[in-house]
């Protein structure tokens, strides 16, 4: 998906951008407060910026939906397949830990969900977290920045 | 057996978004790509499944012991509000860009009325643990099902000369009528 945006910030290798789109799909929205606040009418993003466009630029930035899609398939995925497994091994084992099935099933959702978000956690660390920023893929108009 | 005919069940007689028509915010919000749905359909899973089993764990250890099931809509309030939090923290901490860009995604699960529902419905039919968690799971992909059924119609749909006046949500809503009527199909299937 590819979107406008004004550069208002930049910090390192990211930009702040506010992206123009939002402000109009979201324009009539009645939930607007509950995704970008009350009195925010803006939709600021951080985007990758490899372009090095500096503030008052406006720009291209493409957001990479797939990338979102398969990251969060994976995470609620393999959190529901931790859930159901826990709870599964909880069942079996409560007669050797000497408690009842539903408290087994219940200790064994806690362990699996912890294990899972460890594990979750370490590899979305070890896979380069900043992967799924958007990134600016062009400057359409340079602002009257001097800096 | 009453395990699998509760699961089927929830996923195709009783399904939310088809037979109550509960959770039609995320359903015609978020399905105009197949891929957005699954992941919006496992989200709910996930969330209906943990709902199921902490709201169950709360209704028979806390409040039916000690006669306060009056106040079984609060909790319930309580419990998919943390849970939903905890997810977002847990986003936000693991991938800010992922958290940034899931935007009104959380809220939808959490403002999602038919993740009430299934808590409330779990306690007024005193299902038991196993049964409460095939309830949440069968309903979950019940929603799911639902949802990816619609994202590839609305694909579709991309390609379809709509009139003027129908595209978008109109359009949208028709079809979900339609795919409601279809669903009546399976009632008769477990007695």
């Amino acid at each position: 998906m590819r979107d406008k945006g004004l550069v208002i910030n930049t910090k390192e290798d990211l930009a702040q951008v506010e992206v123009f789109c939002f402000i109009e799909s979201c324009h009539k929205c009645s939930a607007r407060s509950l995704c970008i606040g009350q009195d925010q009418s803006k939709g600021i993003l951080s985007v990758k910026n490899p372009l090095k466009a500096n503030p008052g630029d406006e720009v291209n930035i493409e957001i990479p939906d797939s990338k979102y899609n398969k990251a969060l398939i994976l995470l609620f995925g393999s959190l529901l397949l931790a859930s159901l497994l826990g709870m599964g091994a909880g069942y079996f084992l409560s007669p050797l830990l000497l408690i009842s099935s539903s408290a087994g099933s219940l200790l064994g959702l806690l362990f699996a969900l912890a294990a899972a978000v460890i594990i979750l956690f370490r590899y979305f660390q070890k896979n380069n977290k900043n992967y799924l920023y958007p990134v600016i893929i062009d400057i359409i108009k340079k602002g009257d920045y001097h800096g | 057996m009453e395990l699998v005919a509760i699961f089927v069940s929830a996923i195709l007689i009783n399904n939310f978004v088809l037979y109550y028509f509960l959770g039609i915010c995320p359903f015609l919000g978020v399905s105009k790509k197949i891929s957005s749905a699954l992941s919006m359909g496992l989200a709910v899973t996930f969330v209906m499944t943990i709902t199921a089993v902490v709201s169950w764990a709360i209704n028979h250890w806390i409040l039916i012991p000690h006669k306060l099931d009056y106040l079984q809509i609060v909790s319930f309030i309580l419990v998919i509000a943390s849970l939903v939090q905890l997810v977002e923290m847990f986003i936000r901490k693991m991938s800010p860009p992922l958290y940034q860009a899931l935007g009104i995604y959380l809220p939808l699960i959490t403002t999602n009325c038919s993740i009430m529902f299934l808590a409330l419905l779990a306690a007024l039919r005193n299902y038991s643990l196993a049964e409460a968690v095939a309830f949440g799971v069968g309903s979950g992909l019940g929603f799911t099902l639902a949802i990816i059924l619609m994202a590839g119609i609305r694909e579709q749909l991309d390609l379809a000369d709509v009139p003027e006046p129908l595209k978008g949500a109109g359009i949208a809503l028709i079809v979900a009528g339609i795919m409601a009527l279809a669903f009546m199909g399976f009632i008769g299937m477990i007695k």
